[in-house]
């Protein structure tokens, strides 16, 4: 079991998505491709994650619609 | 495919998604400029409203192609180094709770990041025809998160295109809800559909002065009531003849965080809404998320429990006004639009999420059947509509979608 709680968990996998691509060099016509990609990379994060520790779990309803 | 027009146009383009939760200020838009759609299929839908419209991908030839492979080529090249580095940075902060698939990053990483590229190059390449021989007034985006819209975004401001983000809904995260990329928003302009919006944005580190507030545009036909059922006339089509009508929102899985319980959050709201049903004997009317949610589990749970019920993606008006009471699976929108409807709203609570005001009611799943009933019994009340005004400052008249327009026009000068 993880020692790190579930907004830590959260937090790592946030600043992986907006930060850790930086310098990388993935830019296409002077964007960042990292920023692009980082809602995607949130989304397989997250639902790897829950899968880890819970299964076939999804995390997070949508409050947005 | 059709040939871009490039004949004399008299109009700059206006960049879209093409999302139809926007399509009520395209033609306003269309006044003043050639629309050019992201969703090639957003073409085709302006095109049976008598809409003249472009799609993006008419600018997709063999250079753009070309283009777009070789850039996408040389990304994967670099992915490839990069793919330990990004993996270990996570696996060292999770301090061992990473998932294993990191573990193996190098063998599907750079193929991952491969589908990103080819995507965003291609779409580069055809920004760049269009660029090329139309002159691009700016981009209006309902959303800048997702990879198309963001990649978008970004692409205009890395050439000095104006960019407005008009949100298709409000985000109703908490100051305490943690990190979210929903917070964010990388447009220069964000067209707010209230005070709420406004403030939302600002706390998450978007400049004040860049948001103007014009309400809540997809809620507009909310306020057409000459088109809009009566309570008996929903009650009528929807064949509901009974005294008591709930109706529960739905909403689906997202996971660009680690919070809630996810679907077993799901599964207990439904739960809790079939017991409520019975013990009020009540029909049970399933308003499902339009982005998704399982109809069929709604379904199968209903004739398991011999729930009387209606399942429905669409007909939100109908839904709503044939209700007593909405209860939402967290704190969606539909309880601003229930409120514009004059139908009483409570939501079950999640982790993270909030409403940022007294209104709706709302609890967990273990006190939902005085929630639900406290929600009711505030049909009438006025402090529902200083409850919508917060959501949407066109309350309580509509017409945002003109003050979409006349903001797009100034901004994009």
């Amino acid at each position: 079991m993880s020692a790190k709680t579930k907004a830590e968990q959260n937090e790592a996998v946030y600043h992986t998505a907006s930060e850790w691509f930086i310098g990388l060099g993935l830019t296409i016509d002077d964007v960042e491709l990292g920023d692009v990609m980082k809602y995607d990379v949130l989304r397989v994060s997250g639902r790897l994650m829950e899968r880890e520790q819970q299964g076939d779990g999804q995390t997070e309803p949508d409050k947005t619609r | 495919m059709a040939k871009p027009n490039q004949t004399k146009p008299d109009k700059r383009v206006l960049l879209l998604p093409g999302h139809p939760v926007a399509q009520g200020y395209w033609r306003g838009l269309s006044e003043h400029y050639d629309l050019c759609f992201m969703y090639p299929q957003a073409m085709e839908y302006a095109a049976s409203i008598s809409l003249h419209a472009m799609a993006l991908n008419q600018f997709h030839n063999s250079d753009a192609q070309e283009s777009a492979l070789n850039t996408s080529a040389q990304i994967a090249a670099k992915a490839v180094q990069s793919a330990q580095v990004v993996a270990g940075r996570l696996m060292a902060s999770l301090d061992g709770s990473a998932p294993s698939e990191f573990n193996s990053a190098q063998d599907w990483w750079p193929g991952y990041v491969l589908q990103h590229a080819q995507a965003m190059a291609l779409q580069y390449a055809m920004l760049t025809q269009l660029s090329n021989v139309r002159e691009i007034a700016g981009c209006v985006v309902h959303e800048d998160v997702a990879p198309d819209t963001r990649g978008l975004v970004l692409w205009c401001k890395a050439r000095g295109i104006p960019t407005i983000h008009v949100p298709h809904a409000a985000c109703h995260l908490r100051p305490d809800g943690g990190l979210d990329i929903h917070r964010e928003s990388r447009s220069d302009w964000i067209l707010a559909s209230g005070s709420y919006e406004h403030d939302f944005y600002v706390a998450g580190g978007h400049p004040a002065d860049r948001i103007a507030i014009v309400g809540s545009p997809q809620m507009d036909g909310l306020y057409a009531e000459e088109t809009l059922p009566s309570r008996a006339e929903a009650r009528r089509v929807l064949d509901i003849d009974n005294d008591r009508v709930i109706c529960y929102a739905g909403t689906w899985t997202q996971t660009t965080a680690i919070r809630g319980r996810g679907v077993f959050e799901m599964d207990e709201g439904l739960h809790a809404m079939i017991t409520l049903a019975h013990e009020w004997e009540a029909v049970l009317v399933i308003k499902s998320h339009p982005n998704g949610g399982d109809d069929k589990v709604f379904e199968q749970a209903l004739r398991k429990t011999n729930t009387p019920g209606i399942i429905t993606k669409h007909y939100l008006s109908y839904a709503l006004r044939a209700a007593d009471v909405l209860i939402a699976q967290g704190p969606s929108n539909i309880c601003v639009e229930a409120a514009i409807l004059g139908t009483p709203s409570a939501y079950i609570q999640t982790e993270g999420f909030d409403y940022a005001h007294a209104l709706p009611f709302r609890s967990g799943v273990d006190r939902l059947g005085v929630t639900a009933l406290e929600a009711m019994d505030s049909r009438g009340d006025p402090a529902w509509q200083d409850f919508v005004t917060f959501y949407n400052a066109a309350h309580p008249d509509g017409g945002a979608t003109d003050k979409v327009t006349e903001k797009v026009v100034e901004l994009c000068q």
